[in-house]
């Protein structure tokens, strides 16, 4: 019998809302109506570069922006293909500025960062960075590696906050995680500063201050049986 | 009045039936597919014991006749719905949905259960017929040959008497309790069989959990609503058909395939003399019972 097609990408371990990939995400409300161009990069290369209009008229409220697409690193050719990105061409996205732009990465080894500044060519001020988030941007991850975390804002000196990731409960038991978590980022640090996630149990940062969150494992769970197996 | 009656008693009928029984044989594979899962099975069976009277109205009743199942091999596929692991809402919206949240990432393939059940045995609970003479002419025979021609070339015409079926009744195969759980296992087992070597531990082991017991997977799937067992009972003999196939064949086989007793046409007599034998052609055979023995009669000329 055939082995299911998993990206790989999936167990990777760590997490910087400045190089995202598959398992963290970005969120951000541009209040400021206009065109803006984005570029994506991996790494220090830009992969692509994409517009974004920002307009009182348009009906999205959330504009789904896949990185991965954009930067076409998906590993498998209809996931290329399903998106908006398949060929060279201009790439436009549009959302009402009451709604909120996510960034996010669907698959492959990903490690993108976003940057937008208005496309007026007066206007060279960056206006978002998704490696210095602030003003109420998100930064969302999925912990997966059951383990303990230490989690660092690279962009303050703050104190770091502790995150643990318990082991998942037995095989078929139809586990469900918990809501996701919230946790405030300010330039006083995280609070709360010791995190509890629940295996899979979403963890949403929001960004009051300066910002690019750093999760590191720092000691893994391999779970209470042998071999890592959950008893 | 018939120029020739041969009889047979019902014990000496019943040795025969035991010939014929004995010489069935069925041995099928296939597939369907049935929307949501699809099967292919690979089966093999004969009959065993059985009992038989006859009756003074001229039928036949066979009761309690054992198929012995030497293969029955299953094996069902179905698109296992897959892992997901949820995603989360990272903005809700006023009206308490979710204006921006994190996707599921869905992880899915099909997935195929064997399943081995041979060695079960099942019953023909009733077989009603009555004996039909019918006349054979060898298809190897050519067309110039005389009688004796055939004769020595081992290809002669005959009166076969068959047991010609009214109806055969194949009651359903009773599955276990012990199949259904092999079968669960055998599903778990092909699940986590999906999961590719690579993958690290802990992600196998939060895949599996996220996953709801396999008994609901089997019945959301395979619309199981009772039990596994009764699910493969009904797939075996009703959307497989194996029962209404083995009726057919049992029969056929009784009715075309295997006569009970045999007269060669012409009929040879004084065959042990030096000259060439003495055959008589026989017509009009007509085969009955009564409730002591089998009757064949017909004409000589």
């Amino acid at each position: 019998m055939n082995k299911l097609s998993i990206d790989p990408n999936i167990a990777h371990v760590g997490l910087d809302s400045g190089a995202l990939t598959m398992l963290g995400a970005v969120v951000h409300r541009f209040e400021e109506p206009g065109e803006y161009r984005g570029t994506v990069r991996g790494g220090g290369a830009i992969e692509r570069t994409f517009y974004l209009s920002v307009d009182k008229e348009s009906a999205v409220a959330a504009a789904d922006i896949d990185l991965a697409k954009l930067a076409g690193s998906l590993p498998r050719k209809a996931e290329k293909d399903a998106g908006c990105c398949t060929d060279e061409g201009e790439v436009r996205f549009s959302v009402n500025p009451r709604g909120y732009v996510l960034f996010r990465v669907s698959g492959g080894q990903g490690g993108y960062s976003v940057n937008l500044r208005r496309a007026d060519p007066n206007e060279k001020t960056p206006v978002f960075n998704s490696t210095a988030l602030d003003g109420g941007a998100s930064f969302s991850a999925r912990v997966l590696r059951p383990g303990t975390y230490a989690v660092t804002n690279a962009r303050g000196k703050a104190p770091r906050a502790t995150l643990t990731v318990a082991y998942p409960p037995k095989a078929f038991s139809g586990y469900r995680p918990p809501e996701a978590l919230k946790v405030e980022v300010t330039e006083r640090g995280f609070a709360p500063d010791k995190i509890q996630l629940m295996p899979a149990q979403g963890l949403i940062f929001d960004c009051r201050a300066p910002a690019r969150i750093v999760i590191t494992l720092e000691k893994a769970d391999d779970g209470p049986g042998k071999g890592g197996k959950p008893k | 009045m018939s120029h020739l009656t041969v009889a047979a008693s019902e014990h000496a009928f019943k040795e025969l039936f035991k010939l014929v029984r004995d010489g069935f044989t069925f041995a099928k594979s296939d597939s369907a597919s049935f929307g949501p899962f699809s099967a292919s099975y690979s089966v093999k069976l004969h009959l065993e014991k059985g009992s038989i009277h006859l009756n003074n109205d001229g039928t036949i009743e066979i009761d309690a006749l054992d198929v012995v199942w030497d293969t029955l091999k299953l094996e069902v596929c179905f698109d296992f719905p897959g892992f997901t692991i949820p995603g989360f809402c990272i903005i809700p919206d006023p009206w308490n949905g979710c204006l921006v949240g994190i996707p599921d990432i869905h992880i899915g393939g099909p997935i195929c259960v064997p399943l081995d059940l041979s060695g079960l045995v099942s019953e023909i609970s009733k077989v009603r017929a009555h004996l039909k003479a019918k006349y054979y002419v060898d298809p190897g025979r050519l067309p110039g040959w005389t009688d004796l021609q055939a004769e020595f070339a081992g290809k002669p015409n005959k009166w076969r008497i068959f047991i010609d079926p009214d109806f055969v009744s194949v009651d359903p195969i009773d599955v276990p309790a012990t199949i259904g759980n092999l079968f669960e296992n055998a599903i778990e087992q092909a699940i986590e069989d999906l999961l590719p070597g690579w993958l690290p531990g802990f992600v196998k082991d939060l895949l599996m959990a996220l996953l709801q017991p396999v008994v609901d997977i089997v019945k959301a799937v395979l619309n199981v609503f009772d039990s596994v067992e009764d699910f493969l009972q009904d797939l075996i003999g009703e959307q497989l058909d194996l029962l209404g196939q083995i009726e057919t064949a049992v029969a056929d086989y009784f009715a075309n395939k295997y006569p009970i007793w045999e007269f060669e046409d012409p009929y040879p007599i004084l065959t042990d003399g030096p000259l060439i034998p003495v055959k008589i052609p026989l017509r009009n055979l007509k085969a009955d019972v009564n409730s002591k023995e089998m009757i064949v009669t017909g004409d000589i000329g």
